[in-house]
């Protein structure tokens, strides 16, 4: 492997994180299915686009939702 | 044919009881029973499409064992000769396990049955085929696109509910007195409910989902779906039991319930669920929940808090771990999956981690509310669906004004119940020249006893019941 190519060897610009990123479906959309190895067939990615963002819209009251730090996930089911 | 008097009443010819008592009778029983069913299915289910294989030949095998092992005098089970058939996700020997999809068709076949269907026939009962469903169970209407849509028995151009929809619509039609089928998020208790029969999901972990191809792990239960209490409760009892194959199947003893069938209600403290589970529902269904609530002399309305945001995290849960099971056939070959399924499939596969972890988290934090219910009341109902049966090609679902997405909804108010592992029998409300609706009744973990004796109570009041189509 040529180092020079690896990304964490190249210094690039580098971003403003104290600034709010613009949330963009598609984009995430596109490169999620890429780092996953996910090939979206060109005819299906409108609708996974759409899909994607419902879920995102069903996620927010769960994502807003204030538990405890020792609220563990559930494991067992009994009285 | 064989000579087998099963003619007397419809009654008799869907019972699981009345069959094993005619089976049990004597002669050639088992063999006539089996036959009078293929005959059925042979009959009807061009119409009907809930069967996807028919294993006449091992069914005609098993009753031929049968029958040559009463003759013997040998004790034949409670279940003696009683037909029955799976959801199309249960593995059965020699048979390629379909659950729902093209894909899975590429399989080789299952090398040994479920242990569900393995307890059945040691119990006596026979296998005759598996039932249609939606694809990998991701849905609640049977619209398939590659084994076509099964309808609703009571009325052909509606849906029968899904993803156990072949289960319940062969109940229905009355092609088998019981079927198996799973519920991750409804999928027994939604098609139970718009078919007019009775779906059983026990508590998460009772019954052994060996054998069984799962969607979401976290939430798959299986269960019987059946046309009389008395029916649901015998084929309950004998599927119970430890299995190390699974491994969230209990290690409880087997708790019977037949016992406690007519014990009646008297002791056990009732309430209805309000909030979430008190909007949003047709006349039809709201009638049903009164007639149940009233009949069971029920005064008190309850709350489970933060619902909407369970369904919701119920929702996220399940379109992940659904996703993460399918995922290299979702890099492979996404265009071999129903078009019901695959962009919410391939979406699912997109979600953020954290967001599974903390839907994880709300599931503890709802389930701890559900057990302070629980110290105060011992049975809690609720409507199972909110609307009626909807006709086949129905896409959206106007309540109070407003316009749903139909097929997500019909799982509004069973959704936040699996989400906690509870258990549940919907029971049916068949009001005369009317669809029928279903009710939930829903008990602590492990209380299923209580479920089926309020249930009985119910039926024997006149309140419930399974119509003959």
């Amino acid at each position: 492997m040529n180092s020079s190519s690896t990304p964490w060897s190249e210094p690039g610009p580098v971003a403003n994180v104290s600034e709010p990123v613009k949330f963009e479906s598609s984009i995430y959309v596109d490169q999620a299915a890429a780092l996953l190895g996910l090939a979206i067939p060109p005819e299906l990615r409108s609708g996974v686009i759409s899909n994607f963002e419902q879920i995102h819209t069903i996620a927010q009251p769960v994502l807003e939702f204030s538990m405890a730090e020792t609220i563990e996930m559930a494991a067992t089911f009994d009285l | 044919m064989a000579n087998l008097d099963l003619k007397a009443s419809t009654d008799v010819m869907t019972s699981v009881a009345g069959i094993a008592k005619a089976v049990r009778a004597g002669g050639q029983g088992a063999m006539a029973a089996v036959e009078s069913t293929l005959a059925a299915i042979g009959s009807r289910d061009s119409e009907l499409n809930c069967f996807t294989t028919v294993t006449a030949d091992r069914a005609c095998h098993r009753a031929t064992q049968l029958d040559a092992a009463m003759a013997q005098g040998l004790e034949p089970g409670p279940l003696a000769g009683v037909p029955f058939a799976v959801k199309n996700l249960f593995d059965i020997a020699g048979v390629t396990t379909l659950a729902g999809a093209k894909i899975n068709q590429e399989n080789p076949p299952a090398p040994r049955d479920a242990t569900l269907i393995s307890r059945l026939e040691q119990a006596g009962a026979v296998l005759v085929g598996a039932l249609n469903m939606d694809e990998y169970a991701y849905g609640f209407v049977t619209i398939n696109e590659h084994f076509g849509a099964t309808p609703n028995p009571l009325d052909l151009t509606r849906m029968s509910g899904g993803s156990s929809g072949g289960s319940a619509a062969a109940v229905a039609a009355g092609l088998v007195p019981f079927s198996l089928g799973s519920d991750t998020n409804g999928s027994i208790r939604v098609p139970a409910a718009l078919c007019g029969i009775y779906g059983l999901k026990p508590t998460y972990g009772r019954l052994s989902r060996s054998g069984a191809y799962l969607f979401a792990a976290s939430f798959d239960h299986v269960g019987p779906l059946a046309r009389s209490v008395q029916d649901l409760a015998l084929v309950y009892d004998v599927m119970q039991g430890p299995d190390d194959q699974d491994s969230v199947c209990t290690d409880r003893p087997v708790e019977p319930v037949i016992p406690h069938l007519d014990a009646g209600v008297e002791d056990l403290r009732m309430a209805r669920l309000g909030g979430h589970f008190d909007r949003g529902m047709e006349p039809m269904v709201r009638d049903g929940l009164m007639q149940v609530s009233t009949a069971l002399d029920i005064h008190d309305v309850v709350a489970l808090p933060e619902t909407h945001r369970a369904r919701a995290a119920a929702y996220i849960i399940t379109a992940c771990e659904g996703s993460q099971l399918h995922l290299e056939r979702l890099r492979q070959r996404p265009m071999d999956f129903d078009p019901a399924t695959r962009e919410r499939f391939l979406a699912g596969a997109l979600i953020p981690n954290g967001w599974y972890v903390q839907a994880q988290r709300l599931r503890r934090w709802y389930r701890d509310r559900a057990r302070e219910l629980f110290q105060a009341y011992d049975v809690l109902i609720a409507p199972t669906t909110p609307c009626v049966a909807p006709p086949l090609d129905q896409t959206t679902l106007e309540l109070d004004g407003e316009n749903f997405p139909l097929r997500p909804h019909l799982g509004l108010y069973t959704q936040p119940i699996s989400f906690i592992g509870l258990p549940v029998i919907s029971v049916p409300i068949h009001p005369p020249e009317q669809l029928p609706v279903g009710v939930q009744l829903i008990a602590a973990p492990y209380q299923e006893a209580k479920l089926f004796r309020v249930a009985k109570y119910l039926e024997d009041q006149g309140i419930i019941s399974s119509q003959p189509v």
